[in-house]
């Protein structure tokens, strides 16, 4: 029974770090430094500017 | 005189910036006919060279200063 | 109640303490995204007060907006095309003469400004006296005066944020007079050039005549920027300094701050935590293999790269007070020959020193050079840095076997790195790029303090990336190589070397069956190495079941007991965990170094040659580190 749960919830933990690097890699960023293209079309559905890792530099 | 064999302590006015592809940066930056430029020192292997001027300090290369036209103004 | 909302822009020249200024107003309430298309930070914050909403743009430094440079355009086109509600331009009153170009241009362009003279304090340790009243005069537009760090002069500024009315200001009759001067020359008959030309003299003409009016300048001795560069810079000391200073950063890093902490962090993660979640799996009956799973290939994996957090942020935090004081243009000065020796430009220094952190912002950051084949050289140098991610494969292997010279093992390691970045430039520089006439202008900024709060927010907001990839890409990955080496095709096997990873990696560890670290292990790493660099680690971690990784080397035996126990301790020689730092060091850079590559270049070609390129040097000096060094006898 334990081992159904605990695999459970690792399946969960799996599926949404596969999706936060899936989503990373179909928008083209990433978390070390600066989101490369939070694309124009992804600025427009948000309101907020897209959220990204590490600023990188000037 | 050019701006390159400027040696440290030199007080010089700029003449002419001379025409390169860094012409309009150098303006930019505030390297403009007639103003006051003071050198400041190189870098240790002699290259780049720091100047001061409009109360700012900036480092150009020497083959770049080569290209600028000065007189001294004081030693 | 709906609070009112008004929307600020700053801008100004870079140096002025603009960044400190917005980091101080809006405090950890800010975003860093990126402007559409390009990669430039973009960075929007909050902040309340008087019972308004106050949205910040921190627009990029920029010396002039005439659209030459990707910052210069996103600032010209932001502030023409967005109706900010006020837009503050900040100017570094302690060299207002130079600052007050930018000022200029955006007032000719119509663009009402509150102009923030800023650093008021610097200005009256160098003796610049403005006359506040004189210069709204001569421009029309209302003056501020600040201190960037000072909370009164902070809460002032929002006081004026908040209550000035820009409508009650228009040019003065000075300020038209240079319009008008300036369009007669736009619509004349010269060439473009002459016409920019003429233009910016123009402008400096005038700024001649308000430093007249509102400005003056009392002696004030030499400045303490003056006698710190006559060390920092002086033709002698410079280089020395320059060392000292990067060997302290190591020291900070891996002696003093950085390795205690992830010491007491690697304790505690590998015996009291594996210890609670062993109790905790048992007691709850899990199956056996589910807690292998969680025990060796999660809180292995994962915590072996955890373990190192702590030395990446101690390196960012160094490295992100270094740029705060200024002190990397100096570098960027005194290093300008040497750089461009090896083929790249001085300017080069600052993005490639930023590798030693992350590749990433370093290949991003190449666009400061201003040469194309400069730029294109330190995109293409970057990745044979040290950066946060190769560091644990280095600290790990040094720490079991160099346990006597662990630090410096790890210094010798980013020289290999330094020394392959400029082999390979000159290499790339003489046989792929056309000679172009490079140029180098820079600006030396005075010596300053950093603001602590802007040092810990970049700090934060690069580390950060760190630990989101040990919870999602490393995650995966320890989960997915744990499974391959648990599996074969007929199922679960006892013993690992019969598994999926075994075969894959035997594969690829055959091509270095001549570097000593041919096992299937060692292959396993180097591919998983390809997703992201601290997977090398946690692959090990998982692969050798590594108990007790300890970087506390003082007792030499009591590490070689741990590596013996291991089976890492046998798989490699001195002379092959040195061949193999080497390689790991030089090889195919990560995923998303490489997909930042592709960008940057915008070519395919370009990054299927970096990656191609940079594994067969690797192998190459790897070798050559081996054979030479078993042939010497060691």
């Amino acid at each position: 029974m334990a081992t159904y749960v605990v695999g459970l919830i690792l399946a969960v933990i799996f599926v949404l770090a596969f999706r936060h690097v899936w989503n990373n890699f179909k928008s083209g960023k990433h978390d070390c430094c600066g989101c490369d293209a939070c694309s124009s079309k992804a600025e427009s559905s948000k309101k907020e500017p897209c959220h990204c890792g590490c600023g990188g530099t000037k | 005189m050019t701006l390159d064999k400027g040696v440290p302590g030199m007080v010089l006015k700029v003449d002419s910036i001379g025409d390169s592809d860094l012409k309009e940066r150098l303006m930019t930056m505030g390297l403009t006919p007639g103003i006051k430029v003071k050198v400041l020192r190189s870098a240790p292997l002699g290259d780049p060279m720091a100047i001061g001027l409009r109360s700012y300090n900036l480092a150009i290369r020497r083959k770049d200063a080569a290209h600028i036209t000065v007189e001294e103004i004081e030693a | 109640m709906e609070m009112e909302s008004m929307s600020v822009a700053l801008t100004g020249n870079p140096n002025t303490g603009k960044s400190t200024i917005f980091n101080e107003l809006t405090g950890a309430n800010q975003k860093i995204g990126n402007w559409p298309g390009v990669t430039v930070d973009k960075k929007v914050g909050h902040v309340n007060y008087n019972g308004k909403d106050i949205t910040i743009v921190d627009l990029p430094g920029t010396y002039s907006v005439s659209a030459r440079s990707p910052e210069e355009k996103i600032v010209i086109d932001y502030l023409l095309e967005n109706s900010s509600d006020l837009v503050v331009d900040v100017v570094d009153s302690s060299n207002i003469e130079r600052n007050l170009f930018l000022t200029v241009q955006l007032l000719e362009k119509n663009i009402p400004l509150l102009i923030d003279l800023n650093m008021q304090d610097e200005a009256k340790r160098r003796g610049v006296k403005i006359d506040v009243k004189k210069l709204e005069e001569a421009l029309g537009y209302p003056v501020l005066l600040t201190i960037a760090r000072d909370g009164k002069s902070l809460k002032n500024m929002l006081n004026v944020f908040t209550s000035v009315s820009m409508a009650g200001y228009g040019p003065s009759d000075m300020l038209k007079a240079h319009i008008d001067k300036v369009k007669e020359i736009e619509s004349s008959s010269l060439s473009d050039k002459e016409k920019t030309e003429k233009i910016i003299e123009l402008r400096y003409d005038f700024i001649d005549v308000i430093m007249e009016k509102a400005v003056t300048f009392e002696s004030a001795g030499p400045s303490m920027t003056e006698r710190l560069d006559s060390v920092l810079a002086n033709s002698v000391l410079a280089i020395p300094a320059f060392l000292a200073i990067l060997y302290a950063v190591f020291q900070i890093t891996f002696e003093w701050i950085g390795q205690p902490i992830a010491d007491a962090l690697e304790g505690l993660i590998t015996e009291d935590f594996t210890d609670f979640v062993t109790e905790a799996l048992e007691s709850a009956e899990v199956a056996d293999w589910m807690q292998s799973l969680i025990i060796d290939g999660i809180i292995g994996g994962v915590g072996s790269v955890i373990i190192f957090v702590p030395l990446i942020f101690i390196l960012f935090f160094c490295l992100s007070f270094l740029d705060g004081t200024g002190y990397m243009a100096r570098v960027a000065f005194l290093m300008d020959p040497v750089m461009r020796r090896c083929g790249l430009s001085g300017k080069a220094v600052m993005p490639l020193m930023m590798g030693f952190g992350c590749g990433v912002p370093s290949i991003m950051g190449a666009r400061a050079m201003d040469s194309e084949k400069d730029r294109m050289l330190a995109i293409l140098a970057a990745p044979f840095l040290t950066c946060g991610a190769k560091l644990p494969i280095m600290a790990l292997f040094a720490a079991m076997f160099f346990p006597e010279d662990a630090a410096n093992v790890v210094f010798a390691m980013y020289v290999v790195g330094v020394v392959m970045a400029i082999v390979s430039t000159k290499l790339l520089g003489a046989t792929q790029f056309k000679d172009e006439g490079a140029t180098f202008i820079l600006e030396l900024p005075p010596y300053r303090m950093p603001d602590m709060k802007n040092v810990l927010l970049e700090t934060w907001d690069k580390g950060k990336g760190y630990l989101t990839k040990a919870g999602t890409i490393i995650f995966l990955g320890c989960v997915i190589i744990w499974f391959l080496g648990v599996f074969n095709s007929s199922g679960m096997v006892e013993d690992m070397s019969e598994s999926f990873l075994a075969s894959i990696g035997s594969a690829v560890g055959a091509l270095f069956t001549f570097h000593g670290f041919g096992t299937w292990e060692s292959g396993a790493a180097i591919i998983s190495g390809i997703l992201a660099k601290e997977s090398v680690v946690s692959t090990i971690g998982i692969l050798y079941g590594l108990p007790d990784i300890s970087a506390e080397a003082e007792d030499a035996v009591e590490t070689a007991e741990a590596m013996l126990g291991t089976g890492m301790g046998s798989a490699f020689t001195t002379m092959s965990a040195l061949a193999f730092m080497v390689f790991s060091q030089i090889y195919t850079p990560c995923v998303t170094a490489l997909g930042t590559i592709k960008k940057e270049t915008n070519s395919w070609k370009w990054m299927f040659f970096a990656a191609g390129y940079m594994f067969a040097l690797a192998w190459v000096v790897s070798l050559l580190v081996y054979q030479i060094g078993t042939a010497l006898g060691f």
